[in-house]
């Protein structure tokens, strides 16, 4: 993950959030089913992961991303209208 | 086995009655011939019918819910689970492979002794309600691909084909 590109690892973040959320729908329905939840958390690890690659490499995803204490980083652009921006 | 219906071939039978799903040509009576628990008992297609009538579900592959439900039993049995289920939705996990005998759809293998302790959801399938199949646990796609698929399991992934399937 290390050596992917912005846009890579925002595809990744992308796809496995999507996982996480569709077993975490079957889930809600079968609470008991091992291999569910084995994914589940390799899933959510793996997204864990991506997502301190990004913010580390190329800023916060979120509200909740924002590591620096010094400045509000959240603010910083280019924001998702803007040029530049690869959302 | 004798038929009940008078154009096995057909994907209507003499009733007037559409059968088969998937393009697959089965008559009311082929229907019931994977089902070795059925032949004994006297379903013709006028039968099925009323049940079809009664509850309304059919899972994917065109069966009556209230139909499949009053084979849970036989097929508890069949599948050799200790656990002697009355008749009911399944509700269980498992790892097993399907088994072509398990008409109800329950993932499991002769020997398997995975499923959990869920018991059916009752015996009773009161009219004027609507049922959901169960979803069991099978194959996924990978996430990129479930995410271009609009799901992650290949099972919920019903492809446009713009026609009646």
């Amino acid at each position: 993950m290390e050596n992917m590109c912005k846009e890579e690892l925002m595809q990744c973040i992308r796809s496995t959030n999507f996982a996480v959320i569709e077993l975490g729908l079957y889930l809600d329905t079968h609470p008991q089913c091992p291999c569910a939840m084995e994914k589940y958390h390799m899933y959510k690890k793996k997204l864990k992961e991506a997502v301190a690659v990004y913010e580390r490499n190329f800023g916060p995803l979120t509200i909740y991303g924002v590591k620096c204490e010094e400045n509000w980083t959240w603010v910083n652009e280019p924001w998702p209208w803007q040029e530049g921006c690869d959302c | 086995m004798e038929s009940n219906c008078n154009n096995q071939n057909s994907m209507s039978c003499a009733h007037g009655h559409m059968h088969g799903y998937t393009g697959q040509m089965s008559g009311c009576s082929q229907v019931m011939q994977n089902r070795e628990h059925m032949v004994q008992q006297n379903r013709g297609c006028m039968v099925q019918r009323q049940r079809c009538g009664d509850c309304m579900e059919h899972n994917r592959r065109g069966e009556c819910q209230q139909y499949r439900k009053e084979e849970c039993v036989q097929h508890s049995r069949k599948c050799n689970d200790e656990i002697v289920k009355q008749s009911g939705v399944q509700n269980r996990s498992c790892n097993g492979n399907v088994s072509v005998e398990c008409v109800c759809q329950v993932t499991c293998e002769k020997d398997c002794h995975r499923h959990d302790e869920m018991e059916h959801l009752g015996c009773e399938f009161p009219v004027v309600m609507a049922y959901v199949p169960w979803q069991q646990w099978g194959d996924l796609y990978e996430a990129e691909c479930g995410l271009q698929q609009g799901t992650i399991f290949k099972d919920l992934n019903f492809i446009f084909c713009g026609e009646r399937c």
